[in-house]
C-alpha cells in the first residue's frame, strides 16, 4: 500500500534515526529484544542449517520470533523465522503433508489451503510468524476428527492422484462449517480457486453435498 | 516452491507506528499478504523490502458500517466479507459483485479492500521472475510489451511510456460509485486515486497508509452493476470488467484493465445520461466507449476494444 | 474358445460383473487426507536440498561464471557446475523415443527460457539453495533464438540448438529419411509416406479441400512439479522418484533399454547414472538399486516431461554421490511450463472426397513432432489413399515430443471429418462412419477379420456413436450452422469427434517384457505384488479386480502392495495410466490362475480330499486337471464341487499351508511373438475399438466466449475392469481436452522468447466452474486384443477432444477456426468483429 523509498542515501540517513524508535516501538508491542545484531543470526546460515540448533537458545529479534498456536486441536510453539511461509511451518516443522505446492507459490491453484480462525486460506502465502494465537487446521485434523466430507469424498472418487485433494478437502470443510445448508452453486463458488489437473471436478459438489447432509442428520438427532 | 528472502517483520499497534516504520525504512506494508508476498516471492520488485509492516497488527480497521449516508469499509476488511455483506450486495451492488468477482474464493478470505485497490500491475513482463525486464515501470528504459507479446495491454494508450493496465475488480466499482479513499494523510477521491506511479499504480506518498473506503449511498433511483470478462470463472484478473452507476439523470462508467489507472468513459457517461436504460441505448453507449480506444503495435490487443464495447454495454443493462 | 494366446478369447469370470459394483480404492484415505507421501513430501535423516540454475534466455551460453559468494554461505555443500567433470559431457537421450537427438544432463548453454542448466547448488535447506543461487553471477552470451518450427525449418536459419545435436543433422543418421543437406540446419528429420496413391484419389474426388490447422505449444502443467530423492549408501543406490516409469532406461549405459520410456525393465542395467565421458563411479549392480515411487502427482506431460525427470533424476543420483551418503532432494520450483508441447505444429491438409461424404485420398503435411497421417487416420478408416509428411526442426522452447502417438494425429483427423462434412452439408457422425474401417479395409471386411480371429461381431464406432447421440439427444439437436440462436443472445453449436482407441492390446508384447507380476496368498488375503507407478488413476483396483475373479476371491482379499520396493524384482505394467491395465492383466491373469491351482492343491489336503497329493505339482496344464477340476473356489471359499457344502475358508487353506509358507505364483507367459498379433507369427493386428465424442456450445458472438455447455464422452473399453477409474478417464480427459482446444496455450514474448505466462494465473486451467458435467458412457466390445478383449482408455480422451471445439464453432457460426486454442479474440476476428 506504499511505495519503496528510491533514494538509498536517504534510507542510510534514516535508518540511524529509525533504530531508536524501532525499539521504542517494539517495546510498546510488548516484543523482548535480543542484545544481538538484527538479522546476523538468521543470515549465518547455521541456524538454518540445523534445526535442533535454531530452537530455544536463538533469541528473538526481527528476523525470529516464538509463536504460539494450535494445530489440529494441539497447541504448539515455534520459533520461526519471519521470512518463513505457514505451510513451511506446518511442514518442515510440524511435520504435515497435506499443505502441498503445485503453483509454486503464486497463489493460484488451492492445493496449499489450510482453515485459519475459520477461514480457507492459501498456507504459501501466509507469513508464518503473523499466525501468533492462530487456530489451524489441515486436512489431517480433518480426518481425525472423523469429518464426514472425508468419507463422501472416498464414496464419490472426488479425487485421483490425490495431490490437490488436501485442499479441496479443507476448503470443502471450512464451507460446511460456516454454511450447514450449501446449495451446489455455494460449493462451486466456495471450491473456485482449488484446480485440479486429472479434472475431478464434477464428483465434488455431490460429495460436498452429501458431507452436509449427514452433518445435518447428525446435528437433528 | 521458492523461498522469500530475508526480510523483517514489524507488528505495529497503530497507524502512526506503522508510518514512521515506512518513512524511515525500505518497507512495505502487508496486509492480506496476497500481492506483496508474490511480488517478494517472485523478485519481481525494484527493491526487494527490508521490512514488512503488517497492518493486521492495528486493531479497527476491519469494518464494515453505514453511517451518514455513507457506507465506511476498514481498509483491512476482506473481499470475501464484502461479497457476502447483505447490505452491500443490495446497495451497493457493483461492488459487491465486483468484491466477489475478484479472483479466487482463497485470496477473497485473505485480501483485503485496501490491498486490492493498491495491488501492482499484472503486466507479465512486469510480473516476470527475477526481474527479468527492468522496464519503464520499473525504472528501466523501455516497456517491453510494446514490441513484444501485448494481447491484455491499454487499448488507451500508455501512461510515461507504459502501456500496463489496472488489474482491480474493486478499483472501476469504487470509481463509478464515486467513492473515496482515506488514507492516515487525506481522503482521495476514487477518481484521482490511481496513477502510475513506479513501480505502484497509486498516488499514496511514501508512507502512507490505506485507512478507509467510503462510499455514498446511492440516491433512490440509482443502480449499480459490475460485469467482469475474464477467460476463467475464477482465479482470473479481468481481460476488462466495467462498473456502472446509472439513474436519476446521472451516469458514471467506468472499465479497467483497459488503461494504467481506471478508465472512466465520459463519451458513453454523456450518452446514456438521463436516456433509457435498453439495448439499443447500452448499444451506442458502448460504441461511444471506445471512440478513443486504439490498438498497439501488432494489435493483438485488438480483441480487448471489441470487449470493452460489450462490458460497457453490458454494465449499462445491468442497471435497468 | 479360450486360447492362452489370445487374451481377448479368454472366458470371463463370472464373478467379475458383482465385484464391479463395489470396488474400493485401496489408497483412498491415504490421498484425500494428505497423509499420502509424495515424492516432494520425503522427508528423509540428513537430507540435503538441491536447486539448479534455470535460464533468463530462450538461448545463451554461459560466458562466465562466479560462483564463490555461493560457496562461502555456510550449509551450502555442493556448488556443481557444468564445466566440473564429474557431469560436464554428461548427456541423457533425447525427449523422443528414438532419441534423436542428445540433451546434456546440466549444459552450459541453454536452448529454451527456464531451461534448467549452468549450475546446481546443495544445501542444507531449500532457502540456502535459493540464497546460494541468488548470489551465483552469470555472464551470458545470448544467442539468436526462433520460436516457430516453420522458421526454424528453412534452410537459411540460423542454427539454434548446435550442442543438441553436434554435427547437425545432416551428419546425424538414424536411419531417418529425408536427413538430407538441403535441410535447415535446425532438421530433426523429414519424413514422408504415402499408402495407395494419392494423387489418382485427389482425382477421383467429387470436392478438395485444403486448410491450414495449427497448434500452440501447451503444457503439461502438472501438479508435483519435478523432484528425485536420492542416496547412496557406499554402493547401494536409493531413489525415491517423481516419474511414471523405471528409471533405468534413460540412465543406464547398457543399452538395454526396451520400448519408450514408459516400457521398464524389471532390472537396472549396469553403468547406471554414468556416461562414457564421465564416471563418477555412480553405478551399481541393479540388486543394490532400490527404487520408490512414492504417491504420484499427475502430470500428463507425455514423453518431454519423461525425459526431462529422467534428466533430473540422473542429475539427483550424480549429486547423492557427491554427497557423500547423505540423501539430496533435488526440486523443480515450478510446475514444469518448460517442458512439453505435446501437439504444438502446423498441419497443412488437403482432403478429397465423394458427394456421398467417401473420403478418397488425404495428404497432410505436418510441421511438428511426429507425422500425423500414417499412424491413426489409417489405422481407423477405410481411406485408401493417404499421405503424411512430416518436418520437425528445433525451436527454443524446450524440447517438445507427441503426447504419445495419438495426440498429434487426433486434431487432422477429426477436422478433416467436420470440413468435409460443412462442405458437403452432412452430418459430421455420417461422414465418420461412411469411412470407418481399418487401414483401408471396410467394416465388412472386419467382421469377416473378427469371426476367424475369435472376436465378436460388433462395430464399434457405431455403438459409439449411437450411444453419445442418444445421451446427447443429437438428432434432435443438431443442425445446420450458424442456424440457431438462444434466447440469451448467443449461438448454439453441436460438435462432434470420433477416433479410434489408443491402447487396444498391441501392448500384448510389451506386457510381457512389461509385467512380471508376483500374486502371494498369506494371511488369507492375495497381495499383487509389483513395482509400478501409482499416479492416481486407480489402475490397482483393476488388477485387484481381475485378480480376485480370477481366483473367486472376494474383491477385498485381494490387496496391492503398497510403499512398495523391492530392487524392482517384480515389476506391473508402466506406464500405469494409459496402458497398465491393458499390459498387466494378461500377466495377473494367468499367475491368478496358477495361484488358484496352488490354493485349490493345498486346500484338498486340509479338506481330506485326494490323498496322496504332493505340493507343488499341480498348475496350470499339469496332469492332475481331471481330480482337481473337482473344486473351486467362490467367494473366497474353496467348495468342492460335487459337494458344495464342503467348503473351507481360503484363509485356512493358507493357515494350513503355514503362515511362514505362503502360496505364491509369478509365472512367466508365452513368447511375446506368438502374443504380439492375432495368434499368428508376422500377423496383421486391427484396431477395432472406437470412441466419439460430443459437446454443445454456445458462442457469445459479442466477446468471442465459447461456453461448453455440455459434454458426452461415448468409449468403447473393449472389457471394463474398474468404471469409477474408466469414468475418471473419461472426464478428467475431457475437461484436459477442452482446454487444450480453447483456453491452454504457453505464450512466449516473440522479442525476446522469454515465456510470459507460465504460471497457474496466466496459463488457463479450467476450475471447477468452467465446463460441465461430463455425461461418461462406456461401450464393451471386447474387440481389443488385451485380457477379455480390453483396451485401454488413458490418455485418449484428453487428445481426442483437443479439437472437438471447431467443429462446434463452425456449426454455432458458420466459420472455421482451426488455429488452437480457439480463444475469443479468435472467434471475434472469424466473425468479422475485429
Amino acid at each position: 500500500m506504499s511505495d519503496n523509498k528510491n533514494k538509498q542515501a536517504e534510507d542510510q540517513e534514516k535508518k540511524g534515526a529509525w533504530k531508536l524508535s524501532r525499539r521504542e516501538f517494539l517495546k510498546d508491542a510488548g516484543l523482548v529484544i535480543g542484545s544481538s545484531t538484527v538479522g546476523s543470526i538468521a543470515f549465518s546460515g547455521k541456524a538454518e542449517a540445523d534445526t535442533a540448533e535454531r530452537a530455544e537458545n536463538i533469541p528473538e529479534s526481527d528476523n525470529s520470533v516464538t509463536i504460539e498456536l494450535t494445530i489440529n486441536g494441539g497447541k504448539y510453539r515455534y520459533r520461526v523465522e519471519t521470512n518463513w511461509s505457514l505451510r513451511q511451518l506446518l511442514r518442515d516443522e510440524a511435520g504435515l503433508t497435506s499443505p502441498k505446492d503445485w503453483c509454486g507459490g503464486h497463489g493460484a491453484c488451492g492445493s496449499c489451503t489450510v482453515i485459519m480462525n475459520g477461514r480457507p486460506v492459501l498456507s504459501c502465502m501466509t507469513v508464518a510468524c503473523e499466525c501468533d494465537g492462530a487456530v489451524i487446521e489441515t486436512a489431517e485434523g480433518i480426518a481425525k476428527e472423523k469429518h464426514p466430507v472425508i468419507d463422501a469424498y472416498i464414496k464419490w472418487n472426488a479425487f485421483q492422484c490425490g495431490y490437490c485433494t488436501p485442499g479441496f478437502i479443507t476448503s470443502a470443510k471450512a464451507l460446511l462449517d460456516r454454511n450447514p445448508n450449501p446449495t451446489e452453486t455455494d460449493v462451486r463458488d466456495a471450491l473456485g480457486g482449488n484446480l485440479c489437473r486429472c479434472a475431478t471436478y464434477q464428483q465434488h459438489p455431490p460429495a460436498v453435498l452429501e458431507a452436509a447432509g449427514v452433518l445435518r442428520n447428525k446435528k437433528s438427532k | 516452491m521458492k523461498t522469500w528472502k530475508k526480510f523483517r517483520h514489524v507488528n505495529p499497534a497503530t497507524i502512526d507506528e506503522a508510518v514512521s516504520v515506512l518513512e524511515s525504512e525500505n518497507a512495505s506494508v502487508i496486509a492480506g499478504g496476497t500481492d506483496i508476498l508474490g511480488a517478494m516471492r517472485f523478485e519481481i520488485l525494484p527493491e526487494y523490502p527490508e521490512v514488512l509492516v503488517n497492518l493486521k497488527s492495528i486493531k479497527g480497521l476491519e469494518y464494515i458500517k453505514e453511517e451518514a449516508g455513507m457506507l465506511k469499509i476498514g481498509a483491512l476488511t476482506r473481499l470475501e466479507d464484502i461479497a457476502k455483506n447483505n447490505s452491500i450486495r443490495e446497495g451497493y451492488t457493483a461492488l459487491a459483485e465486483a468484491a466477489h468477482r475478484t479472483a479466487s474464493p482463497h485470496i477473497r478470505e485473505m485480501g483485503t479492500i485496501g490491498g486490492n485497490i493498491c495491488q501492482l500491475t499484472r503486466c507479465w513482463y512486469f510480473r516476470n521472475p527475477d526481474n527479468r525486464f527492468n522496464c519503464i515501470r520499473k525504472g528501466g528504459e523501455k516497456c517491453y510489451a510494446m514490441a513484444g507479446d501485448n494481447r491484455y495491454h491499454s487499448i488507451f494508450g500508455a501512461v510515461k511510456g507504459c502501456i500496463a493496465v489496472n488489474p482491480g475488480d474493486t478499483a472501476p466499482a469504487l470509481t463509478a460509485l464515486n467513492a473515496k479513499i482515506k488514507t492516515s494523510r487525506r481522503v482521495i477521491e476514487a477518481d484521482k486515486f490511481w496513477d502510475m506511479v513506479k513501480p505502484g499504480s497509486t498516488i499514496l506518498a511514501p508512507g502512507e497508509i490505506v485507512k478507509e473506503i467510503q462510499v455514498p449511498a446511492l440516491s433512490r433511483g440509482m443502480k449499480s452493476s459490475f460485469i467482469k470478462f475474464a477467460v476463467r470463472s475464477s482465479i482470473d484478473f479481468p481481460v476488462v470488467n466495467c462498473a456502472a452507476l446509472i439513474g436519476k439523470g446521472q451516469a458514471r462508467i467506468c472499465l479497467n484493465a483497459v488503461h494504467n489507472m481506471p478508465y472512466r468513459v465520459i463519451k458513453a457517461e454523456e450518452f446514456i445520461k438521463g436516456k433509457a436504460v435498453n439495448e439499443k441505448n447500452a448499444d451506442a453507449a458502448g460504441a461511444a466507449a471506445i471512440e478513443k480506444a486504439r490498438v498497439l503495435p501488432g494489435e493483438k490487443n485488438k480483441w480487448k476494444i471489441q470487449i470493452a464495447r460489450t462490458m460497457v454495454k453490458r454494465a449499462i443493462l445491468g442497471c435497468a | 474358445m479360450s486360447d492362452q494366446n489370445r487374451p481377448w478369447t479368454w472366458d470371463i469370470p463370472e464373478s467379475s460383473k458383482k465385484i464391479m459394483d463395489n470396488m474400493s480404492r485401496q489408497d483412498a484415505f491415504e490421498r484425500v487426507t494428505g497423509h499420502a507421501v509424495y515424492t516432494r513430501d520425503v522427508d528423509l535423516p540428513g537430507m540435503l536440498y538441491a536447486k539448479v540454475l534455470t535460464s533468463p534466455y530462450a538461448h545463451a551460453k554461459i560466458k562466465s561464471m562466479n560462483t564463490e559468494n555461493a560457496e562461502k554461505i555456510i550449509g551450502v555443500r555442493d556448488v556443481m557446475r557444468f564445466d566440473d567433470p564429474d557431469i560436464s559431457g554428461n548427456r541423457g537421450l533425447g525427449s523422443d523415443t528414438g532419441a534423436m537427438y542428445s540433451i546434456l544432463t546440466l549444459p552450459g548453454v541453454s536452448d529454451f527460457y527456464q531451461h534448467p542448466m549452468g549450475v546446481a547448488v546443495v544445501a542444507d535447506s531449500e532457502e540456502l539453495c535459493d540464497r546460494a543461487l541468488r548470489e551465483i553471477t552469470v555472464e551470458w552470451e545470448e544467442r539468436p533464438f526462433i520460436l516457430d518450427m516453420e522458421k526454424s525449418s528453412k534452410p537459411d536459419a540460423p542454427r539454434i540448438m548446435p550442442e543438441a545435436m553436434p554435427m547437425g543433422a545432416m551428419g546425424f543418421g538414424f536411419g531417418m529419411p529425408g536427413n538430407q543437406s538441403k535441410g535447415s540446419p535446425n532438421m530433426v528429420t523429414t519424413e514422408s509416406r504415402e499408402i495407395g496413391d494419392v494423387e489418382k484419389g485427389f482425382s477421383e474426388a467429387d470436392t478438395v479441400i485444403e486448410y491450414k490447422i495449427s497448434r500452440a505449444m501447451n503444457s503439461p502443467a502438472g501438479v508435483e512439479a519435478m523432484v528425485c530423492v536420492a542416496q547412496w549408501k557406499n554402493d547401494f543406490l536409493d531413489l525415491w522418484v517423481h516419474h511414471q516409469a523405471n528409471p533405468q532406461k534413460n540412465l543406464t549405459n547398457s543399452g538395454m533399454s526396451m520400448g519408450g520410456p514408459g516400457a521398464g525393465m524389471p532390472f537396472m542395467g549396469p553403468g547406471f547414472g554414468s556416461a562414457p565421458e564421465s564416471d563418477l563411479g555412480a553405478s551399481t549392480h541393479w540388486s543394490k538399486i532400490t527404487v520408490r515411487f512414492p504417491y504420484q502427482g499427475s502430470w500428463f506431460g507425455g514423453l518431454a516431461w519423461l525425459a526431462y525427470s529422467d534428466l533430473f533424476i540422473k542429475l539427483a543420483v550424480i549429486l547423492a554421490k557427491r554427497a557423500h551418503g547423505r540423501p539430496v532432494k533435488l526440486l523443480y520450483d515450478e510446475s514444469g511450463f518448460y517442458c512439453g508441447g505435446d501437439e504444438a505444429g502446423t498441419y497443412a491438409c488437403k482432403v478429397g472426397a465423394k458427394k456421398d461424404g467417401t473420403i478418397t485420398a488425404l495428404h497432410w503435411h505436418m510441421v511438428g513432432v511426429r507425422n500425423p497421417a500414417v499412424d491413426k487416420t489409417h489405422e481407423c478408416t477405410k481411406i485408401l489413399n493417404i499421405k503424411g509428411t512430416q518436418t520437425w526442426s528445433f525451436i527454443n522452447k524446450g524440447h517438445q515430443a507427441c503426447f504419445r502417438h495419438g495426440a498429434a494425429c487426433c486434431v487432422p483427423h477429426n477436422v478433416m471429418f467436420d470440413m468435409v462434412a460443412g462442405k458437403l452439408g452432412l452430418d459430421p457422425t455420417e461422414v465418420a462412419l461412411k469411412n470407418d474401417g481399418c487401414a483401408g479395409h471396410d467394416w465388412k471386411w472386419v467382421t469377416e477379420y473378427q469371426k476367424e480371429n475369435g472376436f465378436p461381431e460388433r462395430h464399434s464406432l457405431k455403438e459409439v456413436i449411437e450411444m453419445g447421440k442418444k445421451a446427447i439427444d443429437w438428432d434432435r439437436k443438431w443442425h445446420k450452422p450458424g442456424a440457431k440462436k438462444l434466447a440469451n443472445g448467443r449461438m448454439h453449436g453441436m460438435g462432434f469427434t470420433s477416433i479410434n482407441v489408443w491402447h487396444w492390446g498391441r501392448g500384448a508384447m510389451s506386457m510381457v517384457s512389461n509385467s512380471y507380476a508376483c500374486l502371494i496368498l498369506q494371511e488369507g488375503k492375495v497381495t499383487i505384488i509389483g513395482l509400478r507407478c501409482n499416479m492416481g488413476t486407480d489402475t490397482e483396483s483393476g488388477y485387484r479386480h481381475c485378480v480376485a475373479a480370477e481366483l473367486g476371491f472376494n474383491y477385498e482379499d485381494v490387496l496391492i502392495q503398497e510403499h512398495h520396493a523391492d530392487n524392482s524384482a517384480f515389476c506391473l505394467a508402466q506406464p500405469a495410466g494409459s496402458t497398465g491395465t491393458v499390459n498387466a492383466t494378461v500377466q495377473l491373469v494367468t499367475a491368478a490362475r496358477e495361484l488358484k491351482q496352488k490354493i485349490i492343491e493345498q486346500a484338498k489336503t486340509m479338506m481330506g480330499g485326494m490323498s496322496g497329493f504332493m505340493f507343488g505339482m499341480g498348475g496350470p496344464g499339469g496332469q492332475k486337471e481331471t481330480k482337481q477340476a473337482e473344486y473351486d473356489i467362490k467367494d473366497s471359499y474353496v467348495f468342492d464341487k460335487s459337494n458344495p457344502d464342503s467348503r473351507m475358508p481360503v484363509s485356512m487353506a493358507a493357515g494350513g499351508f503355514m503362515q511362514s509358507n505362503p502360496i505364491i505364483a509369478h509365472p512367466s507367459v508365452n513368447s511375446p511373438i506368438s502374443m504380439m498379433t492375432n495368434g499368428m507369427i508376422g500377423g496383421e493386428n486391427y484396431v477395432m475399438g472406437r470412441q466419439a465424442h460430443f459437446i454443445e456450445v454456445e458462442v457469445d458472438t459479442e466477446t468471442g466466449m465459447v461456453y461448453v455447455s455440455n459434454v458426452v464422452c461415448a468409449n468403447d473399453i473393449g472389457h471394463l475392469f474398474n468404471r469409477k477409474g474408466a469414468e475418471g478417464q473419461q472426464y478428467g480427459g475431457a475437461v484436459m481436452g477442452l482446454g487444450r482446444s480453447a483456453t491452454e496455450e504457453k505464450i512466449y514474448c516473440p522479442e525476446t522468447g522469454v515465456g510470459l505466462n507460465f504460471d497457474h494465473i496466466n496459463y488457463h486451467l479450467g476450475t471447477m466452474n468452467d465446463y460441465p458435467a461430463v455425461s461418461c458412457n462406456l461401450a464393451e466390445t471386447h474387440l481389443g486384443y488385451g485380457t477379455y478383449g480390453a483396451f485401454g482408455i488413458g490418455e485418449n480422451i484428453g487428445a481426442a477432444l483437443s479439437g472437438i471445439t471447431a467443429g462446434a464453432v463452425y456449426n454455432a457460426t458458420g466459420k472455421w477456426i482451426i488455429d488452437f486454442p480457439i480463444t475469443p479474440d479468435k472467434v471475434l476476428k472469424a466473425l468479422g468483429k475485429i
